[in-house]
């Protein structure tokens, strides 16, 4: 009962929130935008410098959204609206999401679940897989200059304190939190708007943890946005401005503010299927 | 760049003199040389000029190699260029356009085999076959299943002219192999090539677009192959669609694995494959110098190949990891199954 | 003259007896080879000129193929059957089938492993006798002098190079002069005799050492003439070239005075089977199980310009 008072108030609020509300320039929004067997229709609005937090048990879709929201995956429905647009939010454009590639070139990021088979190239340096999705927008043909790419790969070591001996080591030597850290360098060197992270600290280090969610807050607070996809509901808490939830390959709660904690979000993750059945689409 | 670059090639090299000094004890004149008529003369010479069609097979088979791939049409392709190449010469066209035709049927077989792969997401070893068995139909169709002969010198020049004292063919596949390798090295080609050979996937979801690289691959070896096919064309003034390229595209597939790519895919290097091309050369002619009866053949073509494939592995600076990929290779004969992963 | 008396009367026999033709079915292998173009265009040409409707079958180098073609023509109710079979093995339900239905059956070329009397006769060629004639024509030609002969070799293995070897070499084995100082394969191809070649030259002291060239086909001592002659050797004249087979372009080099021999291996495998199908339709004659093919030699005096201005257009 509650849980569906909570989906109800909260599918208002997001869409008040997407239009009117402060909280940050509306930059996207995702307009029931659906895949057929995958996840059903939903509405997402993201704004500029927020982390969007989202919850659910396995197989509740949360990976097939992230997929679908960058192109992965074809969406069967819905539009995806650039708010922000490409000339300082002169105009509302629709994206066509066709592929990831698409999705790069309207400011997207993406860091895959499996990290091991979707993310590191791991016979590739650190270097190599840094520049490797700036490279590919630039195409073959210009070959980001050696010193270039040592500069980058050097910085981003640096800066996200990666452990190696040196750049030219194969990423696939490191370790998982290295290698999160190296594939979050990949996509932070190419700027983007919007940054999808699927399970980002899962199968690494304390230590790397905690750099990995200090290093998101310090992103937003350069104006981009990042979707959080976790199953650690205490980090996804700590980190998230907004949490969805998502049950039965459909969002079924929202979370923002004071809203946040552990208990509404396992209660809206663990309702009784009933409910969700009577939840609105 | 270079001393990375020499120490890549330093096992080929080495096996390539090994394989000499071997030669030599057999058949003591093999590194004699001596200058008549304008031409440099000798079996080391034999070995370069013979070397042609593999070493040019052998640099398109690399790179779609390093995309996991394999291309077993190269043999027939050559076949087909060779026809189509004679063919417009006997219909009274000049170089240029056999030369042009034969490219170009070349670049049509790979963007056949390409597209099958890239975009039907065919195994390249089945797709490849497709064109290796009915191509060579194709090739007998255009010459009508004879010896198409030609007298075009200007052609013939490519197969037996010398330039500077070389026989010609050695500075094509030279020429070929230095301009593929800057193309590759001073682009990003070879980079991204790398990449989605070694995670096809992962790859893809940073916007490499695979498919265009699995393309390009596939045309560059078509083109390699239609070069490979000229060169034995012009050789013998003839075009035999039976013969030409005959199971050549498995001696590419050895020259490249000599020259210690792996038929994973991933990290490739084209002067290897080349040494590795030479090596295999320097084996058959090495056989035909020294006198053994012709059923010795092959079975000593073997046994230097396994010892060379056995004893290079240690030779790559310890690298053990090499050696495990071998083993997993030896078990999973089919190449590139686990990578092959359809992009999204 | 009395064939051809025997063959008029069959003629005459046919068109008084009959209105419709014979038909015979005809599986050819598939195009592997020039040689075996020619004799698909001379059978045709032997089958026209005899008045016989020819139905040709190509089974692209496939067993499975022949099969098939071989039951197509006895479900038409064919005369006969010419095959030339692909393999040795394998042929005997076809062939008992063909028995059934009273079919005669007449191999061409290549033999089987069946028993003989599933089918009439087989005609081809011995090669051992071609092996023979090639080098009783070097034995002649050398005439005691000493001489260093270098061979090509057909595919190793195969029945041809082995048949051609061992009779090459039973007609030398009686003259110490002649000897053969290397022997390697070049599969029977133009690029493969090239290479070959060019290994025998860098081998023989720039083949200054090399006094004959044996080859197992033409195709090969072409390709061992482009050879010679990039070697700056004249072949011809200061290696004798002798090779079996009869193709046109091997005339061509006869007549520019490159080659010196070759023993013919006719194409014209129809001819002799239809004439033992005429004799055997008109009285019921059986032909003995094997009929050779002459393996006549041409030299350079047996007109090669005006040889290979008549085989040009054959298919070779």
């Amino acid at each position: 009962m509650l849980g569906r008072e909570l989906a109800a108030e909260e599918h208002a609020a997001r869409r008040a929130e997407g239009h009117t509300e402060a909280a940050g320039e509306p930059l996207l929004a995702f307009e029931q935008v659906g895949r057929r067997g995958h996840i059903e229709p939903f509405d997402l609005s993201i704004q500029r410098g927020e982390v969007i937090g989202m919850a659910g048990l396995l197989g509740s879709g949360r990976t097939e959204t992230a997929e679908v929201m960058f192109g992965i995956k074809r969406a069967h429905s819905g539009r995806v609206r650039d708010v922000e647009g490409t000339d300082g939010g002169k105009g509302a454009d629709e994206l066509h999401l066709r592929g990831p590639r698409d999705a790069i070139a309207a400011g997207f990021g993406f860091a895959p679940e499996d990290r091991k088979t979707d993310g590191i190239v791991a016979e590739l340096s650190i270097r190599e897989n840094i520049i490797l999705a700036l490279q590919a927008r630039r195409g073959w043909m210009r070959p980001i200059p050696r010193a270039e790419q040592q500069r980058l790969a050097n910085d981003y070591i640096a800066r996200l304190d990666i452990r190696t001996s040196g750049a030219e080591k194969a990423i696939g030597e490191l370790s998982g939190g290295n290698q999160q850290k190296v594939v979050l360098a990949r996509w932070l060197a190419m700027n983007p708007r919007f940054l999808i992270l699927d399970e980002p600290t899962r199968g690494i280090d304390v230590g790397a943890h905690a750099e990995i969610l200090t290093l998101i807050r310090e992103l937003t607070a350069k104006g981009m946005a990042v979707l959080v996809i976790s199953s650690e509901l205490d980090e996804l808490i700590a980190v998230s401005d907004r949490v969805i939830v998502l049950r039965d390959r459909r969002q079924v709660a929202t979370l923002v503010g004071e809203e946040i904690g552990l208990e509404p979000v396992v209660r809206a993750i663990a309702s009784a299927d009933t409910h969700t059945e009577e939840a609105p689409a | 760049m270079m001393p990375a670059g020499v120490k890549r090639v330093l096992p080929q090299l080495i096996t390539l003199a090994v394989l000499v000094a071997l030669v030599s004890a057999v058949f003591p004149d093999f590194l004699q040389l001596h200058y008549s008529d304008g031409r440099l003369i000798g079996p080391v010479i034999d070995v370069l000029k013979r070397g042609a069609p593999v070493a040019l097979l052998a640099i398109g088979m690399t790179l779609v190699v390093a995309t996991g791939g394999i291309d077993l049409s190269v043999g027939t392709v050559m076949a087909i260029t060779g026809a189509v190449a004679a063919a417009a010469i006997v219909a009274g066209h000049g170089l240029l356009w056999a030369l042009g035709l034969a490219l170009a049927a070349g670049l049509c077989a790979g963007l056949f085999s390409g597209c099958l792969i890239a975009f039907l997401g065919i195994q390249p070893i089945v797709a490849t076959l497709i064109l290796m068995i009915s191509g060579r139909g194709i090739a007998q169709l255009i010459t009508e299943g004879r010896i198409l002969t030609f007298n075009l010198p200007a052609f013939s020049f490519l197969g037996s002219g010398h330039l500077l004292g070389i026989p010609v063919p050695v500075w094509l596949w030279l020429a070929a192999a230095t301009l593929t390798v800057v193309v590759v090295r001073r682009t990003a080609l070879g980079l991204l090539i790398e990449a989605v050979g070694i995670n096809r996937r992962a790859s893809a979801l940073t916007g490499i677009n695979a498919r265009v690289i699995l393309l390009a691959v596939y045309m560059i070896s078509g083109l390699c192959a239609a070069l490979a096919g000229i060169v034995t064309t012009a050789d013998i003034r003839g075009a035999d669609a039976n013969n030409a390229g005959l199971w050549l595209e498995l001696d590419a597939i050895l020259a490249t694995v000599i020259g210690g790519n792996s038929l994973l895919g991933g990290r490739f290097s084209i002067p290897a494959a080349v040494i590795g091309a030479l090596i295999i050369q320097t084996i058959n002619t090495g056989i035909l110098l020294a006198g053994f009866p012709t059923e010795y053949n092959l079975v000593i073509k073997a046994a230097l190949v396994v010892a060379i494939l056995v004893l290079q592995s240690p030779l790559l600076a310890g690298d053990l990891k090499r050696v495990a990929a071998r083993l997993t290779r030896l078990r999973h004969p089919a190449p590139a199954t686990k990578k092959e992963r359809a992009s999204p | 003259m009395k064939k051809s008396l025997a063959l008029s009367l069959a003629l005459l026999g046919f068109s008084a007896t009959a209105s419709a033709a014979q038909v015979v079915g005809f599986s050819q292998i598939g195009s592997e080879s020039g040689w075996r173009a020619a004799e698909t265009t001379i059978t045709r040409k032997q089958a026209e000129q005899r008045g016989i409707d020819l139905k040709f079958s190509d089974a692209q180098q496939r067993q499975e193929n022949q099969i098939a073609a071989l039951r197509s023509f006895i479900a038409q109710g064919v005369d006969a059957i010419l095959l030339a079979p692909v393999v040795a093995t394998g042929w005997d339900n076809v062939l008992k089938e063909a028995k059934e239905s009273e079919i005669p059956v007449i191999l061409l070329d290549r033999q089987i492993d069946a028993p003989k009397d599933l089918y009439m006769t087989a005609v081809g060629a011995d090669s051992v006798h071609e092996g023979e004639v090639a080098g009783q024509w070097l034995v002649d030609k050398v005439a005691g002098k000493p001489c260093n002969v270098v061979e090509l070799q057909g595919t190793t293995g195969s029945s041809v190079a082995i048949e051609r070897k061992q009779g090459f070499e039973k007609a030398i084995a009686d003259h110490p002069n002649l000897k053969i100082v290397r022997s390697q394969t070049g599969d029977f191809t133009r690029s493969g005799g090239k290479e070959v070649m060019e290994s025998f030259i860098r081998a023989e002291n720039g083949g200054r050492d090399i006094c004959a060239l044996f080859s197992h086909n033409d195709d090969m001592a072409i390709g061992a003439i482009q050879a010679m002659k990039e070697a700056g050797l004249h072949p011809g004249k200061e290696i004798l070239t002798i090779s079996i087979d009869a193709v046109p372009d091997y005339f061509k080099a006869m007549a520019n005075g490159d080659a010196n021999a070759t023993v013919e291996l006719t194409p014209n495998m129809a001819g002799p089977a239809f004439d033992a199908l005429e004799a055997y339709w008109k009285d019921g004659t059986q032909p003995p199980k094997f009929i050779q093919t002459d393996s006549k030699l041409y030299t350079q005096s047996d007109d090669p310009e005006g040889e290979y201005q008549r085989r040009k257009d054959l298919g070779y």
